[in-house]
């Protein structure tokens, strides 16, 4: 069966559920029933000689995917897949998939030698939110990109111009192009940044900076922790948020060689090695059919 | 007497375990626990301190929620390797009269109590055959007066019929409770009697639905129910006003709590669970979002028991 068959909307759009992470939490316990649902109700004859498992037909759901309904499933894992993955095969990096700033959530960032997020909007988002957006962003992060569709790269020129931009075209053999660098900012906002740490990031931070940790109980050790972390000079405060987002890190075992479908996933579920060694093991299983 | 209705996690299991310590509830409590954890650890803990203290409850076999949902056999094969009349038999009935019956008979089980919705039809065979076996002694029906065929038949039986209400009312986020100050709760306690049930259950001042897990809250809420002049129970909710971010747990908790400490002392309640929260205020000391669960709860129940205690 290829990929190169028309799919009606509706249809396309029931596929892209099985890419959800309640979905995912389902196979995870075996339950594959989604997956059998979508089977017995538009695949019937999805068959091959080789191609069997669960593994295989979600791999060809994929494929219809990307090339007809490029969801924001599909252009975070192409974009993970096709750039990040190989910047972090050269760094020591760590990448977070929906990053809570304030009251925005960047779709990817990414921290290693730099803190960079990177922000996506397809066809079909709007730019209503994005000012508020890059308010949030630029409190804390290095560099900002926004990646966009080449169709729209005039509309988000206009933006900042420190904002980078990254234009997309899925169908394309480069999929994703560098259309302007961002400019580097070491401004760092100690009032947003105590509010991503955990507790003991923020105590670790005050207690590794100053040597020791003042007097605190646990009702003021927040408001005496962020006066003492926002008198730490910008550039330092920078590196020792980086090293502590470093720090949180899972375990993961993106590869944009195996499984490349699924790396998004990984990601946003926070799965180390383990998780994804038995999702894998389970989706290997022939189809019931 | 009260049956409140539990889920048997961590902080419920010792908030009744912690009553029982102090002798609080014996005699005009029986909780009714519904397990949500395949693992028995919890139980097992409670089970000891439970048995000492001469103090029953209920253990629901089929519960409706959580890693064991439904009608099988992991908690019937765990009540069997329990001493008898500390953990008592519960069933929730939702037309499997069958596996109610033979797992009565399979695991000879007496003193059986029947939850039920109160659409039940008691000229169905499949639930009156259940409701007249002698080794059901007790039906807690939820809002039973919606249904009086139902509340009718179970007073002809002349077993225990416990009223079940869910008093609670939940908001969608935590910080919608900061504009609510206080309100009725509950007046089952004076009526149950006269209106002719045995016991009355509720949730405590938790909400009947169960959530698996839980995220961290953007605000704290600490609710504490307490007597009126009137002896009826109204409910105070204190949240917490910084709740923008879920940043700074400890803060909220530190807001949430100046408030029903200074409302406490002022009105001058106390018991041991609210002599508890005096004391993390005190200390200022967070002590973690189950003990704050825990506290509410115990406040409620001690509440309720020292009402039905002194009558």
């Amino acid at each position: 069966m290829s990929s190169t068959r028309t799919f009606s909307p509706n249809q396309l759009r029931d596929y892209s559920s099985l890419f959800s992470r309640s979905a995912v939490k389902e196979w995870m316990k075996g339950n594959l029933s989604s997956i059998d649902f979508k089977i017995s109700r538009y695949d019937q004859n999805w068959y091959s000689k080789t191609k069997r498992t669960y593994i295989d037909y979600l791999k060809f759901i994929y494929s219809v995917l990307e090339n007809q309904y490029q969801n924001e499933y599909i252009l975070k894992n192409s974009f993970l897949n096709d750039w990040l993955i190989k910047e972090m095969g050269e760094s020591n990096s760590e990448l977070y998939s929906e990053f809570r700033i304030g009251n925005a959530i960047a779709d990817l960032v990414m921290f290693n030698g730099i803190s960079r997020a990177f922000e996506i909007k397809t066809e079909l988002d709007s730019d209503k939110r994005l000012n508020s957006q890059l308010d949030q962003y630029r409190k804390v992060f290095n560099e900002i990109f926004l990646i966009v569709p080449v169709s729209k790269i005039k509309e988000y020129e206009t933006y900042d111009s420190n904002v980078g931009i990254i234009c997309f075209d899925i169908l394309s053999s480069k999929k994703f192009q560098l259309v302007r660098p961002a400019t580097r900012s070491n401004h760092i906002d100690a009032e947003s940044i105590m509010h991503i740490f955990h507790t003991n990031e923020y105590k670790e931070i005050v207690t590794y900076y100053y040597g020791q940790l003042p007097e605190v109980t646990s009702f003021n050790q927040f408001e005496v922790c962020k006066g003492l972390i926002s008198e730490i000079p910008q550039n330092e405060l920078n590196q020792l948020f980086i090293n502590k987002m470093k720090s949180r890190a899972g375990n993961y075992d993106l590869s944009a060689r195996y499984y490349k479908e699924f790396n998004q996933l990984s990601l946003a579920l926070r799965m180390n090695m383990k998780n994804r060694k038995h999702l894998f093991s389970i989706l290997k299983a022939p189809l019931k059919v | 007497m009260y049956y409140p209705l539990l889920r048997a996690r961590q902080f419920e299991l010792i908030t009744i375990r912690e009553l029982v310590a102090e002798n609080a509830i014996q005699d005009v409590i029986t909780p009714i626990f519904e397990p949500v954890k395949e693992t028995h650890n919890n139980l097992d803990i409670a089970f000891g301190i439970f048995q000492q203290g001469a103090q029953s409850a209920y253990l629901i076999l089929n519960p409706g929620y959580g890693e064991m949902a439904g009608d099988g056999t992991h908690y019937l094969d765990y009540l069997l390797t329990k001493e008898q009349g500390t953990y008592l038999p519960a069933f929730r009935y939702r037309s499997n009269g069958d596996y109610i019956r033979n797992a009565i008979q399979d695991y000879n089980l007496t003193g059986c109590l029947i939850i039920c919705q109160n659409d039940v039809n008691p000229s169905n065979p499949d639930f009156s055959e259940l409701a007249e076996l002698e080794e059901v002694v007790a039906f807690n029906v939820e809002d039973p007066g919606r249904n009086r065929s139902l509340s009718s038949y179970l007073r002809d039986l002349n077993k225990l019929f416990i009223r079940l209400d869910d008093p609670f009312e939940r908001q969608l986020r935590n910080s919608d409770f900061l504009p609510i100050a206080e309100h009725q709760f509950s007046e089952e306690h004076l009526y149950f009697q006269n209106e002719g049930y045995s016991g009355f259950s509720d949730y405590t001042v938790l909400p009947s639905e169960f959530i698996e897990g839980g995220s961290t809250p953007r605000a704290v809420v600490i609710h504490l129910t307490y007597l009126n002049e009137q002896n009826q129970i109204w409910i105070r909710h204190f949240t917490s006003d910084t709740n923008d971010s879920i940043a700074n747990v400890q803060g909220k908790f530190a807001e949430a709590a100046a408030k029903a400490v200074n409302y406490c002392r002022a009105n001058r309640l106390s018991n041991s669970a609210l002599e508890e929260l005096f004391d993390h205020f005190d200390e200022q000391h967070y002590p973690g979002l189950g003990t704050v669960k825990k506290i509410c709860m115990k406040n409620h129940i001690l509440i309720v028991a020292g009402y039905l205690r002194s009558r």
